[in-house]
């Protein structure tokens, strides 16, 4: 890891220094330098000029991400080593600001990246402002018929406008350990029986049967996983810009939920220690993606073996599944060589490799070659036979403002929690704003 | 140059001269040549607030009369953004929670300044080294202080459980942040933690010049401790304490790192203050024209307290002149 | 500490009981006053130094039982903590001698100088100091993006004095209020001009009160967050306080070392407002006379 890193983080300098020259054009360049060792680049030798490669920004947060920052690396590392014209280097930020900031630049005068990495949400806040370029040939030029349906959203007359490269999907994870610890024999098969056993395992302050993200300091966390508590009753938060949370499938997940925190969460506790608690085997249960693994895999080796997925505990097993696209700047001048970039990344040699070395389990398209893989994770068997629903299916046209109509669900839900107002109460309250925030967007 | 060298010293004795006021009309009267000097000195800031400051803050205000959807041409909107406001109830909440934390700050952060000072303007051995621990907080930076808080008000591992259960009348640990009365209390007492040394410091400094001829001499008249406080003490430092009203009242009004990064504006809104509000509508919503309209109303509140400001202070120039 | 001072011993003759109980009760309130205002401070340090388990442990020891540097270890085997501190150096410093520098002048016009526009140009310095940050970052965005000024600590240093210059010149102009108006009068009886005024007597005498806000200053730039990060994205141009957030996002950073972080990040500035306290409170003891 070290290794990439070094590497890396000299590509990161604005422009080419001599150094990335010399690096990147070999033992003859390393021979000119020798003899020539204080020779700027502007007085190298003509053939390194002509061989200057392009480079391109990939801006992503996945850098920050352990586990998923090594598969990344070593696919940009096996690109730029495959051949001389273009090189692909790091940018972005950490997930929390990653949103925001290129929301920033294009709200400035245009995103700066040549190729983009995008949430469900963002990737259309980008189509919406006419940001990304449709890459349809590079699904062509690859002949793959099979790319997952969830691109959907994202193909406006035939054209796809961003390749998925990690989808991530609920799963129901527990600790197997704490599970036979507390001699549960038989997985839960309803969300009721899931409270019960949760609330067995619950010994505060030190144990807790499940955790979910439950404050507004965390809104992005909340509303993407509150999101999924409907999935049990067949919810959906939202229809065309009808927002339906006074609807009974609605009710009954707050209802869930509010349950679920009064008896089984450390309350109040932030994401980040909720994790540490779950790697430390504080936590038995949770609603998690199942991107969010490869983590514990990389930090919590002792902790890792004992995690497992159950059969969704609901009738129709319908679970949230979100797909992140890398787009390609529209804008950018370097469209050509961004896709370039996409169709090696997506060759299926290649995307085998760094689904396997991201440990996802949701390929983006008929990959095939994946079943001693999945043999491999332990954790797989609450993704089989699961209904996967996108972003649209569950908000509706509020998908272009997700957050606004997540924020707006938050506060209330957050109301409930507090013990302010029923669960009734409340989400008319919320479904009222709701209401206002669809004649504002009309 | 004959910017000062009319100034007369006669009407203006030593002794007045720790209270004396600069800018009275008085001394107005005593000039009588104009002289650029002042403007090419003031000219610089003004010129660099003006592109940094200044300029952005007229493009936002022109922003908040139009629509902007993002990578389109934006449109003429008039008042519209702005009726939206006034209308929005959760406008009216945030003002008011943004009012309230103000004014929570200001008590909190000064009232402890006030005691802290008090206590440390004694001589008592090891004086110096406990000023410096006191006053500590002030160079700790924000996000370590939300870090330690964080964690010290975690509902499960936090040691501040262990201290509120010494309480007789606290049962069982307090979920600090999911309840909308203590997460208030909470920012309240963080932020007033992280600012009171400052302030401490300042009236420290004040109370030193308050003569000590004349809290003695109302000992000896007979005055009790607390009396002297009231007639000697608390006048003397009177400017002191209103110009630090105004700089917690802005800080205060400015918060954000605090507020966002430990409760976010939660729980239902119970710590949104129009910052908050601000960011969230701008870098969440992505509504910037919205952003822009609710920051013209964070520029008048500002402005309104500014203007008390002077106010007071003029009113206060005027009673010692 | 302090409280220990009190002597056990039974009361001198002159003091009566209740004096006595009075200076327990004195040093009781001012011992609570520091342990207040130093326990957070403690409990950061007692958490970054001890074992996970120790601290996912309800109800926690107010001391650690056993050590663990391993994150304190990691922290700069693994992170850019060291390179942060560096940057945020020197960020702190350029925004301390921009201001400091603009400051003099700003105080000085608005103390010691009479003209037209004085009371414009105070109301508007209030003013530019009561903005939230969050007001301009779009606009201030789109300006750096024109003039080339983004990813550099130098661009950032300028938009981070701009907003903190305000307060400056007011601290500042409260302390050259305080210098006696006989001294800048006799010099300019001896002919001396304004800005030697300026340098030769009000500067001298009102020392403290530039460290003062060179501190004010330096403290402002340390902590500043929302303008950096959003102009700064290079890894290698980030100050600490960026840096610290990214850590914060990571979801993995166990808070051991999350607080070991943020302890490290504090250390400059205390031990800078340590070295500085002297002078710092001879400024504002300056400062607050004028009040």
């Amino acid at each position: 890891m070290s290794e990439h890193k070094t590497i890396t983080n000299h590509r990161k300098q604005r422009g080419i220094s001599r150094r990335d020259v010399l690096k990147s054009t070999g033992a003859a360049a390393l021979g000119a330098a020798t003899m020539a060792p204080k020779a700027s680049s502007a007085f190298a030798a003509p053939a390194v000029i002509q061989n200057e490669p392009v480079t391109l920004t990939y801006a992503t947060w996945f850098w920050w991400e352990p586990g998923r920052q090594d598969a990344w690396r070593f696919i940009v590392e096996k690109f730029n080593s495959s051949q001389n014209d273009i090189r692909i280097e790091e940018g972005g930020w950490p997930f929390n600001d990653f949103t925001r900031n290129i929301i920033v630049q294009a709200q400035a005068g245009g995103v700066e990246a040549d190729l983009i990495q995008t949430t469900p949400d963002l990737v259309l806040r980008l189509l919406d402002a006419n940001q990304i370029a449709p890459v349809q040939d590079v699904v062509d030029s690859l002949g793959i018929t099979t790319l997952n349906p969830a691109h959907n959203y994202i193909t406006i007359d035939g054209q796809v406008y961003g390749l998925d490269v990690v989808t991530v999907a609920f799963g129901l994870f527990y600790n197997a350990a704490m599970y036979e610890g507390a001699g549960i024999s038989s997985l839960p098969a309803s969300t009721d029986e899931w409270l019960t056993v949760s609330e067995q395992l619950t010994e505060r302050p030190n144990q807790f049967g499940s955790f979910s993200p439950h404050v507004l300091a965390e809104p992005e966390s909340f509303w993407f996983t509150l999101q999924q508590w409907a999935m049990p009753f067949g919810g959906l938060w939202a229809e065309g810009d009808t927002p339906l949370v006074t609807s009974e499938p609605i009710l009954n997940a707050v209802s869930l939920f509010k349950d679920f925190y009064d008896r089984t969460f450390p309350q109040g506790t932030n994401e980040a220690t909720a994790n540490r608690m779950w790697a430390n085997q504080q936590i038995a249960s949770e609603l998690i993606v199942s991107a969010a693994v490869n983590t514990y895999k990389a930090e919590a080796p002792e902790f890792y073996p004992n995690i497992r997925s159950m059969p969704l505990p609901w009738e129709g097993k319908d679970t949230i599944a979100r797909i992140h696209p890398i787009t390609v700047n529209a804008n950018g001048e370097h469209v050509d060589e961004a896709k370039h970039f996409l169709e090696f990344l997506y060759t299926p040699e290649n995307y085998r490799e760094l689904l396997t070395r991201s440990l996802d389990v949701i390929p983006a398209y008929d990959v095939g070659g994946l079943d001693d893989y999945f043999a491999d994770i332990q954790w797989l068997e609450g993704f089989q036979d699961v209904n996967y629903l996108t972003p649209p299916d569950v908000v509706g046209d509020f998908v272009h403002n997700n957050q606004e109509f997540g924020q707006i669900v938050i506060s209330k839900v957050s109301e409930v929690l507090t013990g302010n107002q029923a669960v009734e109460d409340a989400m008319a309250d919320a479904q009222v704003e709701l209401e206002d925030l669809a004649s504002r967007l009309e | 140059m004959s910017l000062l060298n009319r100034v007369g010293t006669a009407d203006h004795p030593g002794k007045s001269a720790p209270f004396s006021k600069t800018a009275t009309g008085a001394q107005k009267r005593r000039f009588a040549l104009p002289s650029l000097l002042p403007y090419a000195l003031a000219l610089p800031i003004l010129a660099y607030e003006a592109y940094f400051i200044l300029y952005p803050i007229l493009q936002q205000i022109r922003l908040s009369f139009y629509q902007q959807p993002m990578g389109a041409a934006e449109e003429w909107a008039g008042l519209a953004n702005y009726s939206r406001m006034l209308t929005d109830p959760s406008f009216w909440s945030v003002v008011r929670v943004s009012l309230m934390y103000l004014v929570g700050v200001v008590v909190v952060a000064i009232g402890f300044a006030l005691a802290s000072a008090l206590m440390l303007n004694r001589h008592f051995r090891g004086r110096t080294v406990t000023r410096a621990v006191m006053t500590m907080p002030w160079a700790f930076p924000d996000v370590p202080t939300v870090l330690v808080f964080l964690w010290m008000l975690n509902p499960n591992f936090g040691v501040l459980n262990v201290f509120a259960l010494w309480l007789p009348w606290v049962e069982s640990a307090p979920n600090w942040l999911m309840d909308t009365r203590l997460a208030f209390v909470s920012i309240v007492l963080i932020t007033a933690w992280k600012g009171f040394p400052f302030y401490s410091l300042v009236i420290l400094a004040a109370l030193q010049t308050v003569p000590a001829e004349l809290s003695e001499a109302a000992r000896v008249d007979g005055a009790s401790k607390v009396q002297v406080f009231f007639a000697v003490t608390l006048p003397g430092i009177m400017p002191t304490l209103l110009l630090l009203t105004v700089l917690a009242s802005i800080f205060s009004f400015k918060q954000f790192t605090i507020i966002w990064l430990l409760t976010g504006g939660g729980p239902a809104g119970a710590t949104e203050t129009i910052v908050i509000r601000i960011y969230n509508t701008a870098f969440r919503f992505y509504d910037f024209s919205y952003a822009a309209v609710l920051g013209v109303a964070g520029f008048v509140m500002a402005l309104t307290v500014a203007l008390v400001f002077l106010a007071a202070q003029r009113r206060q120039d005027l009673e010692a002149a | 500490m302090a409280s220990v001072n009190v002597s056990p011993e039974p009361a001198p003759k002159r003091r009566s009981p209740s004096r006595l109980l009075m200076s327990v009760g004195y040093y009781i309130v001012l011992a609570a006053l520091v342990i207040i205002t130093v326990f957070p401070i403690y409990w950061m340090v007692t958490t970054a130094i001890r074992p996970a388990t120790e601290n996912l442990t309800y109800p926690p020891s107010l001391w650690p039982k056993s050590l663990d540097l391993e994150p304190v270890r990691r922290l700069f085997q693994d992170g850019n903590i060291g390179r942060w501190i560096i940057n945020s150096t020197l960020l702190s410093t350029l925004v301390t001698a921009i201001c400091v520098l603009m400051a003099i002048f700003g105080a000085y016009v608005l103390s010691m100088m009479r003209w037209r526009g004085r009371a414009v140009f105070a109301v508007f310095l209030l003013m530019t100091q009561m903005l939230p940050e969050a007001l301009i970052i779009v606009p201030i965005y789109k300006i750096y993006t024109d003039i080339g000024l983004r990813e550099s600590l130098y661009g950032l240093s300028l938009i981070d004095a701009a907003f903190v210059l305000p307060i400056c010149v007011w601290v500042l102009k409260n302390m050259f209020d305080t210098v006696p108006r006989e001294v800048r009068e006799a010099a300019l009886v001896d002919g001396a001009g304004p800005m030697r005024v300026l340098f030769q007597i009000v500067l001298p005498i009102t020392l403290p009160g530039l460290v003062a806000v060179g501190v004010v200053a330096f403290f402002y730039a340390w902590n500043e967050f929302l303008f950096a990060q959003t102009m700064i994205t290079t890894e290698s141009s980030k100050p600490a306080s960026v840096g610290l957030a990214s850590m914060i996002t990571m979801l993995d950073t166990p808070i051991e070392r999350l607080l070991a972080a943020g302890f490290l990040f504090a250390i400059p500035p205390v031990l800078f407002y340590i070295a500085m306290q002297r002078y710092i409170i001879a400024g504002i003891t300056a400062g607050a006379v004028k009040g």
